[in-house]
């Protein structure tokens, strides 16, 4: 069996405490011994002081005798008297000193024995020296000495100093014995004694001091927070256990600082700033969020300074919160605040932060802990985000507003959340307090004309069935009784858990725009009507222009026909007269047939359809300058033309105008000995005309209004010829284009066309 | 030379006249033969009505056909002629007072060999003939007769 330390070290104790009672009892023991040979040799000393007294009083007492015998004077027999007297009186104290021992009080017997005869002798020798002087007594005393008295008295008294003496050794020895022996104990014991503390003080230091002092060091390191290269306490029995109820401390604390250490991590790791504060305000922890949002200087700030480091602003962003209103004053009241907007300045956010703060108290009875709790949020992004709300709540309102159509926004149970100023003209007064309200408002459906039942709203719809009707057309009745016509549109509103949260109605009244559309749609139809006449009166038109240029083109041909027959089958028949007559009858046909041929070709630029494609109008201009001058080689007729003219038209109808334009201008150039024709463009108003310019006979302005009627001539016949259709059709090609023309000029000095194209 | 047949369909008499007059004077000597409507220049090929009886495997040389023709247009008369087969291959000219766009198009598409406009100045109307003459019975080889024969 392994006995514990304790058991060890107190049995170790024990036996040096008994060890200890053992010695003490001993040299208890041996003391009284001691104390009792010392009383003895006391008793001795005294013993041999009055034998010493004793012979002593002898050697007087023989001094008395002797002195005597020899003067005889009565001094020296007093002197003897008195010394057997006083040897006589050392008796009883001999005696008592030595009571316990029989052998000298045998022998004290007979020296009292013989002092008393002597005392008794004394005595009589005093009463004869009275009586018969000196010789009687000296006799007496001879003779009594005879029988050696005194020396049986220091024979006796020698004999009681040697027995005592023997005694006396022998309580010596015996007292040198009992110190020896108490040295002896006392030197043993305390050895032992000092060995069983040692022994226990070893194992106390061994088995306690080393695992407690090892307990204490560990103990100061982990109180520094440290938990490495600490190997665990070993030890055993209590301190053991105390060790190991350590280590579990230790591992304890060590989960608790691990445990604390990720709180703290994750409270780091947070967005949102927590700070715990104790019960005067001082700041126990607080997180790296908190740290950022009350700046660094804040870490180590108590209750006090709290308002001085920081400037707390009420919601309003203005107004300076009042001291005993700050969050940490109000949870450390025990007040408890949910997520209040707060606006905070700082020495290291001079430009001020918002945040929401969430304070609470802190009661907590494991720990006894009293504080205050504030949980703060940064909220500028969505401060920002509520402002960007607003803006864009100002901006739907302001669309809404703006809108021309009645919009209204419901809940899902019909009800108006918003509705536009709009919405109010369309249905005064109109509440939507739910679906089953809806019968209360008329309507019909316009193209059936039958009237809608309430659950056939579209808000209904889209609130039942999640369907979004667009574009119904609807008759209604407002509740002041007046009819509208309306497109109404609902659509649903869903969540992101695809529930219906409401709807969004848009109501648009075409009342007027309906009377506008039926108004166009007569026009419309008076419009179609008219084109139908138009068109059949261009297909007259047309079967007329082609009657005239095979209709009326025949009897011309049999005119100018039997006319020239007669010229060259009759010309012997007939004089000068007739045959100029029959001359001028081949001329006017000539004319008329070009008038016929003219009229088409105007008639045809007013009916044809325009194809636009991208024309080198200088490249044309060119061409037909060229076989204008090819056709009378006789003139000189100068063309200046600026190349690089492209324009967008139908190359058809441009060559007619530019035949007739260019062609004008050489016909009435005819009489210039130099002939100058110039086609070019100039910007005017950003719009670029072009032009074609002459130096020929001019036209007086008063007349330019005709230029461009059909058969309006400036000309005689006779001096230009013509038939008045060049420049109708030129405009009508002009016109067609989008363009416009114009002339000027003066009688003698030439001619300007400008022209236009878009 | 003789041999050569020409048909004139024509209505308008003056025209007609003028036509024969501008021939003979340019010594196109061929037979004329004139259709006085559309229906008729049909007779001719089918041997009916003012022409039945003829000897329809005989084909003129050349047809000057008008357009605007009682009864049944030119237009009409060249299609069924070219629906023919015995003058599907017939030489045809157009020869008109129209000069409508549509009808040139149109008289082409039907298959006309040529389309002449009549011209209203005398002399160059009997020009064009002497030309067509000229062209169409000296100048051109006319495709073999085919079905007559």
């Amino acid at each position: 069996m392994r006995l514990s330390t304790w058991h060890k070290v107190a049995a170790g104790l024990s036996s040096a405490s008994l060890s200890l009672l053992v010695i003490g009892a001993v040299v208890c023991r041996s003391a009284t011994a001691l104390s009792e040979a010392a009383d003895r040799l006391e008793r001795s000393h005294r013993i041999f002081e009055g034998l010493e007294t004793a012979l002593s009083e002898t050697n007087n007492l023989e001094a008395a005798r002797l002195g005597y015998i020899t003067a005889g004077q009565r001094r020296f027999l007093e002197s003897y008297y008195a010394a057997i007297k006083n040897l006589d009186q050392q008796i009883p104290g001999l005696r008592k000193l030595t009571a316990d021992n029989p052998s000298q009080q045998r022998r004290l017997d007979t020296l009292a024995a013989s002092i008393g005869a002597q005392v008794a002798l004394a005595g009589e020798l005093l009463d004869l020296h009275r009586r018969k002087g000196h010789e009687a007594v000296a006799q007496a005393l001879r003779a009594a000495e005879a029988e050696g008295p005194i020396g049986d008295i220091r024979k006796n008294i020698e004999a009681m100093k040697s027995s005592e003496h023997d005694s006396v050794t022998g309580s010596q020895g015996k007292l040198t014995t009992t110190a020896q022996q108490i040295v002896l104990v006392t030197v043993g014991g305390l050895s032992l004694v000092f060995l069983l503390f040692s022994l226990s003080g070893f194992l106390i230091s061994r088995e306690l001091i080393v695992p407690v002092r090892k307990l204490l060091e560990d103990t100061r390191r982990r109180g520094a927070g440290s938990f490495q290269d600490s190997p665990r306490v070993q030890a055993a029995d209590q301190i053991g256990e105390l060790a190991a109820t350590f280590n579990r401390l230790t591992e304890d604390l060590q989960a608790s600082r691990t445990q604390f250490a990720v709180l703290t991590s994750v409270l780091d790791t947070l967005g949102t700033g927590v700070i715990l504060a104790d019960e005067n305000g001082k700041l126990l922890a607080l997180n790296r969020a908190a740290v950022q949002t009350f700046g660094s200087g804040q870490t180590q700030t108590t209750a006090s300074e709290w308002e001085k480091r920081c400037a707390w602003y009420l919601p309003d962003g203005v107004t300076a919160c009042p001291r005993n209103e700050l969050p940490p004053a109000r949870a450390l009241r025990g007040e408890a605040m949910d997520a209040v907007e707060t606006f905070l300045r700082h020495p290291e956010a001079p430009e001020g932060k918002w945040v929401s703060v969430t304070a609470r108290p802190l009661e907590h009875p494991d720990t006894r802990l009293h504080g205050a709790l504030l949980v703060l949020s940064d909220i500028a992004e969505y401060k920002n985000t509520a402002k960007a709300l607003r803006h864009s709540m100002h901006l739907l309102r302001i669309i809404l507003e703006t809108l021309p159509v009645a919009v209204w926004v419901t809940n899902n149970e019909g009800s108006i959340i918003m509705k536009n100023k709009a919405a109010e003209g369309i249905w005064p007064g109109a509440e939507y307090p739910g679906i089953d309200q809806f019968g209360e408002y008329k309507a019909c459906w316009r193209s059936t004309g039958k009237s809608m039942d309430a659950h056939e709203w579209p808000l209904a719809h889209a609130l039942t069935h999640g369907e979004a009707l667009v574009g119904e057309v609807l008759d209604i009745e407002c509740l002041d009784g007046t009819r509208k016509t309306i497109v109404d549109s609902a659509v649903p509103i869903w969540d992101n858990s695809r529930q219906i949260v409401g709807a969004i109605v848009v109501h648009e009244d075409i009342t007027e725009l309906r009377r506008e559309e039926e108004k166009v749609k007569r026009l419309n139809e008076e419009l179609k009507r008219r084109a139908i006449e138009v068109d059949a009166v261009n297909k007259e038109l047309e079967a007329f222009s082609h009657s005239v240029s095979h209709d009326l083109r025949a009897p011309l041909r049999g005119i100018d026909g039997f006319s020239r027959a007669l010229l060259e089958d009759y010309a012997g028949k007939l004089d000068a007269q007739g045959q100029d007559y029959l001359q001028r009858v081949c001329a006017a046909s000539g004319r008329m047939s070009r008038l016929i041929d003219d009229l088409l070709e105007l008639a045809r630029v007013t009916r044809t359809e325009i194809r636009r494609t991208q024309v080198d109008m200088s490249a044309l201009a060119q061409t037909i300058a060229a076989e204008l001058k090819k056709h009378s080689p006789e003139r000189q007729v100068e063309f200046v033309i600026t190349p690089g003219m492209v324009v967008e038209a139908d190359p058809q109808l441009l060559r007619i105008v530019l035949e007739n334009l260019l062609g004008n201008a050489f016909k009435f150039t005819q009489k210039q000995p130099r002939a100058a024709i110039e086609m070019g463009l100039a910007q005017d108003q950003g719009k670029t005309v072009y032009f074609v310019r002459d130096n020929g006979v001019g036209f007086d302005m008063t007349y330019a209004g005709k230029l461009f009627g059909a058969f309006q001539r400036l000309h005689a016949v006779t001096e230009f010829e013509g038939t008045g259709v060049g420049l109708a059709s030129v405009q009508r090609i002009i016109q067609r284009h989008g363009g416009t023309v114009s002339a000027q000029g003066a009688v003698g000095r030439g001619a300007t066309f400008y022209f236009t194209l878009t | 030379m003789n041999s050569k047949l020409i048909l004139l369909v024509e209505d308008n008499p003056d025209d007609e006249a003028l036509t024969l007059r501008a021939f003979r004077k340019n010594n196109v000597l061929n037979e004329v033969v004139v259709a006085r409507d559309g229906a008729e220049a049909l007779d001719f090929f089918f041997g009916t009505g003012a022409f039945a009886g003829r000897d329809t495997s005989i084909l003129p040389e050349l047809v000057l056909l008008d357009l605007k023709l009682p009864k049944m247009n030119g237009l009409e008369v060249l299609r069924r002629l070219r629906a023919y087969p015995p003058t599907k291959l017939l030489p045809v000219v157009i020869l008109t007072t129209s000069k409508e766009e549509q009808d040139v198009i149109e008289g082409y598409i039907l298959g006309c060999n040529s389309y002449v406009r009549k011209p209203v100045d005398f002399s160059q109307f009997t020009e064009a003939m002497r030309q067509l003459g000229l062209y169409w019975l000296v100048l051109n080889e006319s495709p073999p007769v085919q079905g007559a024969i």
